[in-house]
């Protein structure tokens, strides 16, 4: 080998990294034949294989073009890609969904209609404590004047009805808040999950 | 050499040499001095100045010799600062190890 072919093999090593980084680096070797007070052979044997000094612009720290690192990525990306689904696995997914409705749909439209039916009742039942207590608050004052000790005790239990009335109300307001939009989103999610790639099932 | 060398090491060595011309030196010369003080293959040293000038502590510039261009190597501004930055720790770091290692 002598100097141009040298060089000619350093650029090929060199390639894909930016054109500037690679005119610098030839220059560089270029220069370093004309100063050496040694002959082209001596020089060559002293810098080693082609191959190697490339490697070694590129493994330079700091350099993003780094060989071993892009075979590096390339190799985690073939474990990580996860297989595509080819048509024949969509079918199946399909078939299977179908199959499926009639079970499914029916547990969840009865698991929907019973949360409903609860948060239905439970916004009656704070309904009634707060109502119920406010009236019967009232119509104990009007006692009042009747019988002092009944009359106390209709608007004490009207009184503390309505407070619990008030706190079910709070607790209501944080399940409409953050448990419904939360259970919209767990059943998007379930409703999700057949199509799911790979992927996303090991980030998620 | 016995002892490894980092890259910190070289890249002041590598900036204490160039500094010593105030024109600049060019890249077989600075090899050559390195070489004197640490043991580096022929090419280790070009990444070096690489990297150096990537950081603008080395800036290049190309003078005309003997019917060719010769590229040229000065340190900067930068490359002062980190070369006398060097300095420091390196005299801190190898009076240290001068007296646990020699028991001076």
């Amino acid at each position: 080998m002598n100097r141009r072919e040298y060089l000619r093999r350093l650029e090929q090593c060199m390639k894909g990294m930016p054109p500037k980084e690679v005119e610098d680096a030839l220059r560089y070797y270029e220069d370093y034949f004309e100063d050496g007070s040694l002959t082209d052979e001596e020089i060559i044997t002293s810098l080693g294989k082609p191959e190697d000094v490339a490697r070694q612009i590129r493994g330079n720290a700091g350099y993003d073009y780094s060989e071993d690192k892009v075979e590096n990525n390339e190799a985690q990306k073939d474990i990580k890609t996860p297989k595509k689904r080819t048509k024949g696995d969509w079918v199946l997914i399909v078939i299977i969904i179908i199959c499926l409705l009639p079970i499914v749909l029916p547990v969840i439209g009865s698991i929907i209609a019973a949360v409903l039916g609860l948060l239905f009742a439970a916004v009656l039942l704070t309904l009634a404590f707060l109502i119920g207590g406010l009236v019967a608050a009232f119509s104990g004052i009007g006692t009042l004047f009747v019988s002092l000790a009944s009359g106390l005790v209709i608007t004490g239990l009207g009184i503390v009805s309505a407070c619990v009335g008030i706190l079910l109300c709070r607790l209501l307001w944080y399940v409409f808040s953050k448990g419904v939009p939360a259970m919209a989103k767990g059943v998007v999610k379930i409703c999700k999950w057949p199509f799911k790639d790979g992927s996303e099932k090991e980030g998620a | 050499m016995v002892f490894n060398t980092g890259s910190a090491l070289l890249d002041a060595i590598v900036l204490s040499v160039v500094s010593k011309e105030t024109e600049g030196t060019y890249g077989y010369r600075i090899t050559q001095e390195v070489r004197e003080v640490m043991d580096i293959s022929e090419s280790t040293l070009y990444p070096v100045l690489r990297r150096l000038l990537k950081d603008d502590c080395l800036e290049v510039y190309d003078k005309a010799f003997s019917g060719r261009n010769r590229r040229y190597y000065k340190v900067t501004e930068k490359g002062d600062a980190q070369l006398r930055l060097y300095q420091i720790e390196w005299k801190s770091y190898s009076r240290k190890v001068s007296k646990y290692l020699l028991e001076e």
